[in-house]
């Protein structure tokens, strides 16, 4: 029933609105949450709980208990207690088969209990096995809280912020104001962040509110859920001025409708001017809670009994209700009838987010409460919080007999029993830590505010303990239930694109990942790509390899010392292919490395290793300090690779440069303009055929692609992608790092001992190369094919098998159009590792034969690649 | 010292330059003009209605970046120039100009600094900063009181356009010219 | 993890713009028996307290430095740039390269 206005309202009369339930409209104002709209309206019962299905009313009405979720506009598990009208809300009860007031369900209330005290689901529906699936599915659809619409897709926005702050204030009540207020007077820049749904009464500084503080972490980091924003503060010092929780007294029927906390019965009156019930009985152990008798008054509700737990002693208290609802209370036998009990055991610290930073949580015996010590530096703690509640009576941890029916609830969100807890202790779970991931109290969505002490309590009568010694969980984020939309924010993927990747999608690209990058997989036929390499021109975006300059009168002792190649005698414009090893011996990547002059040096890596290796080249000159400078210029040189029997014919129209085999040879490197473009040429061959890589300025990349294509379209130019390019490789057993190499291979069971020049001083992996090649290596890196009449590829990471057991492994393998057969790589074996030896591999669902190549199944002499 | 031309977007003879942001632009509408070899997006329809304006300037900035620390620079006729150094050791006289590896993107106009909020923790009291933005690495330059610059891998262009241009629409922004 | 790593040419940034590099630990001196290559690529000391270790800023200058954290709790005591090896010159290609002091590697 809707009272005439009141004081602190925070209606506006002025603006009616409507609310949307079930499909019928309700009445409420501007300033209503939905939950007082719907109490406006008459309803009782707000949700069915989540394992008995118990009809639910408001109890807290602060949006810590669960007891008024609902889906609202097809959100689910909204508390509609605090969440504000907006006209024309959409809103249904969520967990019923059937309707609030009669939920089918509730049969589980009735019959389920013998079947479903604690941990039952340890123990029962096990076997047979295979009905699991039908378990679950009943279990699913029997206990829940709502249900996620899978086709929402992304209905809201939420977006991410941060700020920083000399001050950050948790709470807006009382403490939290002056706190706030003496920082700003200080000069200090101070936001104060408060929960509602009471306003803030002042504003000392900036204020955010409604907003939740979601848990304080390292670094002073506080995420705040403020809506559609989640506002990620760092604060220089944090207040925590959270105040304290009210609890529940734990007595039979102590979750029926009617029942109430009395900050819940506060909230109804002042805030909502709505009357909480026709008669009232009150139980209360501090003096802030008997001030509700006041609210009672006020709002017209007879207050038919009231008990103050300091200075009167209760044995026994009984709810009794009809159909879920409160009619009548019991006190030591004394009946009182009644549709509101607003009953109270005092309030707790709500010192969760000063436990989750470090601060430490010691019992008070004489106040029955625990309180936070030992803050951390930066964290302060002011009001309620600190244990500053006011005196205060302990109350009894429950108040039934033995004999009383009715279920007595320790935890209302998850309907665990004072009978469950007794039985979990019974069989063997008694810490505290135990006991909560068995019987799961405190793990429902009010996360410990309203249970945790009192089964703290009630452990503590059980086990005989103290509560001192029984002691708290661990305090962890989020501290209030938080929607996964909100910590994700926005959907970015940071994706790397070369400066020519929408001339590929132009050109009909299918573009992949490879690491952070975008790449061409190929433009949609990818054997077609590769034989266009061999029988005319192809061109391919290569931007991606890591480039680095490395120059200083050091320069070359630097590459000497990390790579187990040599390069002090290169000349210049000269290039080799180089191999990079960890101090284990291990290859981490490959590349190139073209020498410019004395001192400078230009320097290849993998595309998706190109980070790892700048770090790696820095880290060692951290320790060294040579005389070299390491500059990245990964994304600053964009590149690609002409290959083909016209990519001489094609270079002779792009530059002025004389590029005959005389004047530029395979491993030559060249400074010049293509296209226009100033272009290192860097004459190498990953795919096996006449071919130019081309590096320069990103920037030019649509200029330079757009200029080949032109002057190659006559020559038969097509652009080829990443798969085309594997083909093209594996003709030539070119290997790729990370794909036919892992974190054990080393130079010399990779086939490449050649790499190793033992006669250096040292570089990084020496001792360990050394180590290898005195014990022996245990497989070798080969090349094999398969016979023609095989049919299919073999999965790369497929198995060789040796005498009937695992043996070895396939690392690449594809079907090569040039060659009509199927190749690949393949650890085996060194006895194995014979031009012609035969093995087994695991395919086709059986074996098949392939046959080792050690040479490159195309051109092995290399002749196209020198022509 | 050897010739590293081949860094250099100066050396270039007729060849037409063109920003990581080129495409997203073209997306949007944008006209474009050759401004010293650079396709330049001088104009977006609708710019005159984002406020905070998105833009690019990446054919307005220079890079040059080593061990020893940075120098960035932002140059336009008829503007004064904006210089940032920050020197960690050593000497700037090496530095590298790796110009043509790096993108930049103006945020101009009331609510600039809220967008950035949104894409980066660093405190933007304390600008210039280099440090993470949107996941990546980025320079972080103020150049008036709701108006910055970031300078960041031109790989990343694409990405923190998208960003960027994000965060702005609820706020009132969009992408704008440069004229 | 959002603890502040003061990074010495940037100041106090949070972890998530640095790389992690792990222990400082220390580079056998000449060729080393089996053993102590072992120890040196593989074991740890992993303590519950303070360590000595390396990060990189990737985010931000890119500076390799060294860092004292306390393992238990993130609080980070010093951090510094890696000191040159003393009284070495710069070798030429093909010498011996030398750690020296450098508690590195």
């Amino acid at each position: 029933m809707r009272l005439a206005e009141q004081p602190r309202e925070l209606l506006d009369r002025t603006q009616p609105v409507s609310v949307l339930f079930r499909g019928s409209p309700v009445p409420a104002f501007a300033g209503d949450s939905i939950g007082s709209a719907l109490y406006g309206a008459g309803q009782r019962v707000f949700s069915r709980s989540f394992k008995y299905h118990r009809p639910r009313g408001l109890l807290c009405c602060s949006g810590h208990c669960a007891n008024c979720m609902m889906t609202v506009d097809g959100v689910p598990n909204v508390r509609v207690c605090v969440e504000p009208v907006r006209n024309g809300v959409r809103v249904e009860p969520q967990n019923v088969r059937g309707s609030l007031e009669n939920d089918l369900m509730a049969v589980t209330d009735k019959v389920g209990g013998p079947f479903t005290p604690v941990g039952f689901y340890y123990r029962t529906m096990i076997r047979p096995r295979r009905l699991w699936p039908l378990y679950e599915k009943f279990l699913r659809n029997a206990a829940g809280l709502g249900a996620v619409d899978k086709h929402a897709g992304r209905t809201r926005r939420f977006d991410t912020e941060n700020r920083q702050v000399d001050t950050l204030v948790i709470g807006g009540g009382t403490a939290g104001l002056a706190a706030a207020r003496e920082a700003a007077s200080r000069g200090e820049h101070v936001v104060l962040v408060d929960e509602g749904p009471e306003p803030v009464a002042g504003q000392p500084c900036e204020v955010l509110a409604p907003a939740r503080a979601i848990g304080i972490y390292e670094g002073n980091l506080v995420p705040v859920d403020a809506g559609p924003t989640l506002v990620r503060f760092r604060a220089g010092r944090i207040v925590v001025a959270t105040g304290a929780l009210e609890q529940p007294l734990l007595f039979p029927g102590n979750d029926l409708v009617g029942v109430m906390l009395p900050g819940g019965v506060r909230r109804l009156v002042d805030l909502w001017s709505l009357r909480p019930g026709k008669r009232a009985v009150v139980i209360a152990a501090d003096e802030g809670s008997l001030g509700i008798v006041d609210e009672l008054a006020r709002g017209g509700t007879e207050v038919a009994r009231v008990v103050d737990l300091r200075s009167e002693r209760l044995g026994r208290i009984v709810a009794r209700g009809r159909r879920g609802h409160l009619v009548r209370v019991e006190l030591d036998g004394e009946r009182i009838d009644c549709d509101l009990l607003v009953a109270s055991g005092g309030r707790q610290p709500a010192y969760s987010l000063l436990a989750q930073v470090g601060a430490r949580v010691e019992y008070d015996a004489n106040r029955g409460i625990f309180v936070p010590t030992d803050l951390p530096e930066g964290i302060e703690a002011v009001g309620a919080v600190t244990g500053d509640v006011g005196d205060a009576a302990v109350p009894a941890a429950t108040y039934n007999g033995a004999g009383t029916k009715g279920k007595c609830f320790a935890c209302i969100c998850e309907d665990v029993t004072d009978k469950d807890v007794k039985r979990a202790i019974a069989e063997g779970f008694d810490s505290i830590e135990l006991a909560k991931r068995y019987t799961t109290v405190t793990m429902g969505p009010c996360q410990g505010k309203l249970c945790h002490l009192p089964s703290i309590r009630l452990y503590a009568r059980e086990t005989e303990a103290p509560e001192a010694e029984i002691g708290t969980t661990t305090a962890r984020p989020p501290w209030t239930p938080v929607s996964l939309g909100v910590l994700a924010g926005r959907p970015h993927e940071p994706a790397k694109r070369t400066s020519m990747h929408h001339r590929h999608k132009d050109l009909g690209a299918k573009v992949m990942w490879t690491g952070a990058w975008r790449r061409p997989h190929s433009y949609g036929d990818p054997p077609a790509e590769a034989k266009a390499v061999h029988d005319s021109l192809g061109v391919i975006d290569v931007s991606t390899l890591g480039k680095l300059i490395v120059r200083g009168p050091d320069a070359a002792a630097f590459l000497e010392r990390l790579y187990p190649n040599r390069y002090g005698d290169m000349k210049a414009d000269r290039i080799r292919y180089g191999v990079l090893g960890t101090d284990g011996g291990r290859i981490m990547d490959d590349g190139t490395i073209a020498r410019l002059d004395e001192d400078t040096f230009y320097v290849t890596t993998t595309s998706t290793g190109a980070d790892t290796v700048i770090e790696w080249f820095e880290w060692w000159n951290a320790v060294w300090h040579l005389d070299v400078d390491v500059t990245n210029v990964t994304g600053a040189l964009a590149a690609v690779n002409v290959a083909g029997p016209n990519a001489r014919e094609l270079m002779r129209r792009l530059t002025d440069l004389d590029v005959s085999n005389e004047a530029l040879s395979y491993l030559d490197a060249r400074r010049t303009h293509v296209a226009g473009a100033p272009t290192l040429i860097l004459r190498i061959g990953f795919v096996g055929e006449l071919g130019y890589e081309l590096h320069f300025p990103s920037p030019f990349g649509v200029h330079v692609l757009d200029a080949i294509l032109e002057q190659g379209a006559d020559l038969g130019v097509r652009p080829f992608g990443l798969e085309p390019q594997r083909i093209l490789r594996l003709e030539k057993q070119h290997i790729l790092v990370g794909q036919d190499t892992d974190s054990e291979s080393n130079a010399l069971s990779a086939s490449m001992p050649w790499i190793v020049k033992w006669d250096k001083d040292d570089f990084v992996g020496k001792w360990s190369l050394e180590q290898v090649r005195e014990r022996g290596i245990y497989e070798r890196l080969v090349g094999f094919e398969l016979a023609d009449a095989i049919p299919g590829v073999p999965l790369e990471g497929g198995q060789v098998v040796i005498g009937g057991r695992p043996g070895g492994r396939i690392t690449s393998a594809r079907w090569s159009p040039e060659l009509g057969r199927v190749i690949g790589m393949a650890w085996v074996p060194p006895a194995l590792a014979r031009d012609g030896a035969e093995f087994a591999i695991k395919m086709n669902g059986g074996v098949e034969k392939a046959r080792v190549r050690l040479s490159p199944f195309f051109d092995p002499e290399g002749g196209h690649l020198r022509s | 010292m050897t010739n590293l031309d081949f860094l250099s977007l100066g050396a270039a003879r007729a060849a037409v330059a063109r920003s990581s942001l080129h495409r997203r632009l073209e997306d949007a509408g944008a006209e474009f003009a050759e401004r010293d070899g650079w396709l330049v997006a001088v104009r977006v329809p609708g710019e005159e209605d984002h406020v905070p304006a998105i833009r690019d300037v990446t054919h307005l900035h220079r890079v040059r970046e080593g061990a020893a620390g940075a120098v960035i620079e932002f140059r336009a006729p008829g503007r004064e120039p904006v210089v940032v150094e920050r020197r960690w050791n050593g000497s700037l006289d090496e530095l590298l100009d790796v110009s043509a590896g790096t993108a930049a993107l103006q945020i101009e106009g009331p609510g600039a600094t809220q967008v950035l909020a949104r894409m980066t923790e660093l405190d933007l009291s304390e600008l210039p900063v280099v440090g993470q933005v949107a996941h990546t690495r980025a320079w972080v330059i103020r150049d008036g009181e709701e108006s910055y610059r970031l300078v960041f891998g031109q790989e990343f262009g694409h990405y923190l356009w998208e960003v960027a241009v994000d965060a702005a629409e609820p706020l009132g922004g969009g992408p704008g010219g440069t004229p | 993890m959002s603890f502040l790593l003061p990074c010495p040419n940037c100041g106090p940034r949070d972890v998530n713009e640095f790389a992690y590099q792990g222990e400082v630990t220390t580079r056998p001196k000449e060729s080393p028996t089996l053993r102590e290559l072992t120890s040196y690529l593989y074991f740890r000391r992993n303590v519950a307290g303070v360590q000595r270790e390396w990060w990189y800023h990737r985010h931000g200058c890119q500076a390799w430095f060294q860092a004292e954290r306390d393992t238990r709790t993130n609080e980070v005591l010093l951090t510094e740039l890696p000191r040159a090896p003393e009284g070495e010159g710069a070798p030429g290609a093909g010498a011996t390269p030398a750690v020296g002091e450098n508690p590195a590697v």
